[in-house]
């Protein structure tokens, strides 16, 4: 009965790697690293934010993490895109300043991401 | 908005590039809420869309901007309709102004479905691309297709404050219980509606001859009719009210829409106002 379970145990695994594997592969074709440097300011400790970390770092060159609540317009710098994004009480989500003068690539998300551009008065935005 | 996108377009290099995203259609109920706003009528029972994400709980935190007004300054682009049921049909999912890029979906990698964890992949490349752009304007009007949309709710919300900024108090009089009638004014004189504290129609511009606000061929003779004794005092008010920048005589005027001809844009949402793209922002033609 253990050795049963062990070998099940063991398929399982193997399936869930090969899923991943299937995964990237079927997101990514070439297989290689895009060359862009991420930080993704989030909530830091969150599933969410190791949601987003995992599937960014099998596809860019380097992917750093940041809690969106101590956002600072100068830490992103030395990245290439920077991307926004919270997970829960959605319209509680921290509001960072960002500077009119800000003009690092940056992918905002949800409604938290709808809430920062109707702040710096987008075109995207919540209402 | 729910978790999928409409099935429009799919030529935009976010569909492309680095990779193919491979979208898989189906048909969805129409939204009723699709059908209280201009040119809902006219949709189908059913609507084509594909599924962007499948979160493990019921979708929230996923949103749509408006859509009207959206492209109408060069720093913005509309990139996938969202299928939502509080907004219009052609409100935006996934949009960009300047440097900024809303993925409005709310899921995780992991919960999206294979074509939209391309398309979020594709999304984050492409807004590379917009590296020191920042947005040209900032909101600070509503796009004219409001003035038709309130129009058509005039007789259903009964808080007569919502529309203060939208209609003078003799129109809300006249047609409080007409909004066919009013949204005939606007349907009919969309290409003529500005503010001034509410939405109005361009009188000014009807008894000039000219039939819309917002090309630059109407600019053009604005310009033209300052050297014109009898239309110089009516052009210039109307310069005031739509151009951003201003100008004491007509060869500055004239010398002025020579230099950006090919630059210059108009923006509801802006302000009304007609506007000049900076020198090296455009990648490709404004026309």
């Amino acid at each position: 009965m253990t050795g049963a379970r062990i070998i099940l145990g063991i398929v399982a695994i193997l399936v869930c790697v090969r899923a991943g594997v299937c995964r990237a592969a079927e997101d990514n074709p070439s297989g290689k690293k895009i060359d862009l440097r991420i930080l993704y300011w989030g909530r830091g400790g969150s599933d969410r934010e190791k949601d987003f970390s995992e599937f960014l770092s099998k596809h860019f060159r380097e992917v750093q993490t940041r809690d969106l609540r101590h956002f600072d317009a100068d830490a992103t710098k030395a990245f290439d895109v920077v991307i926004l994004d919270w997970d829960k009480n959605d319209f509680k989500a921290p509001r960072p300043t960002i500077p009119e003068g800000y003009t690092r690539p940056t992918v905002t998300v949800g409604v938290p991401g709808a809430f920062i551009c109707s702040r710096l008065r987008l075109k995207m935005g919540h209402l | 908005m729910r978790d999928a996108a409409h099935g429009g377009s799919l030529k935009h290099e976010v569909f492309h590039t680095p990779f193919e995203v491979n979208p898989r259609f189906e048909a969805w109920p129409t939204p009723g809420r699709y059908r209280d706003y201009p040119g809902g009528d006219k949709l189908p029972d059913k609507i084509k869309v594909w599924r962007v994400q499948r979160p493990k709980k019921r979708s929230s935190g996923s949103v749509v901007s408006r859509g009207w007004g959206f492209d109408d300054s060069p720093d913005a682009e509309a990139l996938v309709a969202g299928y939502n049921t509080g907004k219009e049909y052609g409100a935006v999912g996934v949009g960009r102004q300047g440097n900024f890029l809303q993925w409005g979906f709310s899921a995780p990698p992991s919960t999206m479905t294979g074509a939209g964890r391309r398309l979020f992949f594709n999304c984050i490349c492409y807004i590379h691309k917009f590296d020191g752009k920042r947005p040209l304007i900032r909101k600070e009007r509503g796009d004219r297709t409001y003035a038709v949309r309130d129009a058509m709710l005039i007789n259903k919300i009964k808080n007569k404050e919502f529309f203060r900024g939208s209609f003078t108090p003799e129109q809300m009089e006249k047609y409080k219980s007409d909004p066919a009638g009013l949204t005939k004014v606007y349907a009919d004189g969309f290409e003529l509606i500005y503010r001034d504290k509410t939405y109005r129609i361009d009188e000014d511009l009807t008894a000039l001859g000219l039939k819309s606000n917002r090309t630059v061929e109407t600019l053009q003779k604005l310009i033209e009719l300052l050297t014109d004794a009898k239309h110089a005092d009516r052009a210039r008010r109307l310069l005031q009210r739509y151009v951003a920048a201003s100008f004491e005589t007509s060869a500055q005027w004239q010398a002025w829409f020579r230099k950006n001809r090919d630059r210059i844009y108009f923006s509801d949402v802006g302000g009304y106002k007609f506007r000049v793209v900076p020198k090296g922002y455009l990648t490709k033609p404004l026309r």
